[in-house]
């Protein structure tokens, strides 16, 4: 895979205080692939200091929240024939030589979905709060009881996609997009992989799960889970006839 | 529930209701946070079906009533649920229509202002803009 045919998409929701580092960083680090930033609605100065700096960036009308915003960075790699799109968060978790490495790794590994892994080398969750620990190890015993290999790290913003799974991650509707993509994807027989990547605490912005949502957030996604496995094996039966 | 007809009921719609929310959930056409409450409510009516007949006391009100109004009263709870179902569905419906349609503008929207901004300038613009045909990746 060229990092030439690739894009890399930065969804940020209110992020005014760091998208700007952020995206020029990664735009430094791997200049052979194009940057998009995908708004999602934010309030705040966001989109106005992307315009400011030059950076392009797609705004959503309204928040539409973060598996409607990858799929709408998915859409748009799909549509301009990108051969795969790279995820990572806009509030500067991952750092530009992280993504630089999982995009070089990406030359290698022929996984359809590749995941930067913060938890791959170390396997220790002791840094997530404890709710978020108990969901991530759910989840990721869940990723190796439905796929033929356990998944580390479910919730990394910080991934590969391959042009391989554009249309069937748009035919799927995502309520979170982490589990539940990577179980989905899975269960259609495609190859998820793990690359080991550093870990940082996000550096401003306030976190996607709220106390409301950790309890909510994984009952969702497991019934959502359950029937994205379920309609996978549908769906893969009704393409065998 | 004192008659077996009403148990029977009230189990079967528990299954029913249980297993058309999740058909639409899976399909798309109901948001999973709109059909949680649906599904816990048709686990509490399907355990309420197979509850023994010794029940507790605060359940002695309900096994008072006769058989056909407890299953009139079953049908009419399960009618207000569906209803209130479908509504959520086509709720659903229109909120992915709409969500569908901001991801198109917002695409299409970049590429204007892409464009735009190319016009300005003199200089090509090194990288590729949403929609932009120009910025079709490089081979």
């Amino acid at each position: 895979l060229s990092l030439f045919a690739t894009l890399i998409a930065i969804p940020a929701y209110n992020e005014e205080a760091v998208i700007a580092r952020v995206a020029s960083g990664i735009r430094d680090a791997i200049p052979e692939a194009d940057v998009l930033v995908i708004d999602d609605g934010s309030e705040d100065a966001t989109p106005l200091i992307l315009q400011k700096e030059g950076i392009p960036f797609a705004r959503q009308p309204c928040n539409l929240g973060y598996g409607r915003t990858i799929q709408t960075a998915v859409r748009c790699a799909r549509q301009q024939g990108y051969g795969a799109l790279i995820t990572a968060d806009g509030d500067g978790q991952h750092s530009p030589e992280d993504v630089r490495s999982l995009a070089l790794a990406s030359r290698d590994d022929p996984s359809d979905y590749l995941i930067g892994s913060r938890y791959l080398a170390t396997r220790d969750y002791s840094t997530a709060p404890v709710d978020r620990r108990i969901g991530m190890q759910l989840f990721s015993w869940l990723t190796g009881w439905v796929g033929p290999t356990r998944v580390y790290d479910t919730t990394s913003g910080l991934k590969v996609i391959r042009a391989t799974v554009f249309d069937a991650l748009l035919r799927w509707h995502f309520v979170d997009f982490h589990a539940e993509a990577i179980v989905y994807l899975a269960s259609l027989g495609y190859t998820i992989g793990e690359h080991s990547v550093g870990s940082h605490p996000r550096r401003r912005g306030v976190s996607m799960y709220t106390p409301l949502a950790s309890i909510s957030y994984p009952v969702k996604t497991l019934t959502m889970t359950a029937l994205a496995v379920a309609h996978a094996r549908l769906e893969k039966r009704r393409n065998a006839r | 529930l004192t008659s077996p007809w009403s148990r029977l009921l009230l189990g079967t719609l528990s299954f029913v209701i249980a297993a058309w929310v999740l058909s639409l959930v899976r399909r798309g056409k109901l948001y999973v946070g709109y059909g949680l409450p649906f599904l816990v409510l048709a686990a509490a009516g399907a355990g309420l079906a197979l509850l023994p007949t010794h029940h507790p006391d605060f359940v002695g009100g309900v096994r008072a009533a006769s058989g056909w109004l407890e299953a009139a009263l079953v049908l009419a709870a399960f009618g207000i649920a569906a209803m209130f179902i479908y509504i959520l569905s086509q709720l659903t419906i229109i909120a992915g229509r709409t969500a569908r349609l901001a991801q198109e503008l917002a695409l299409r929207d970049a590429a204007r202002v892409t464009r735009k901004a190319q016009n300005e300038s003199s200089t090509p613009p090194r990288r590729v803009r949403a929609g932009q045909p120009a910025g079709r990746p490089r081979s």
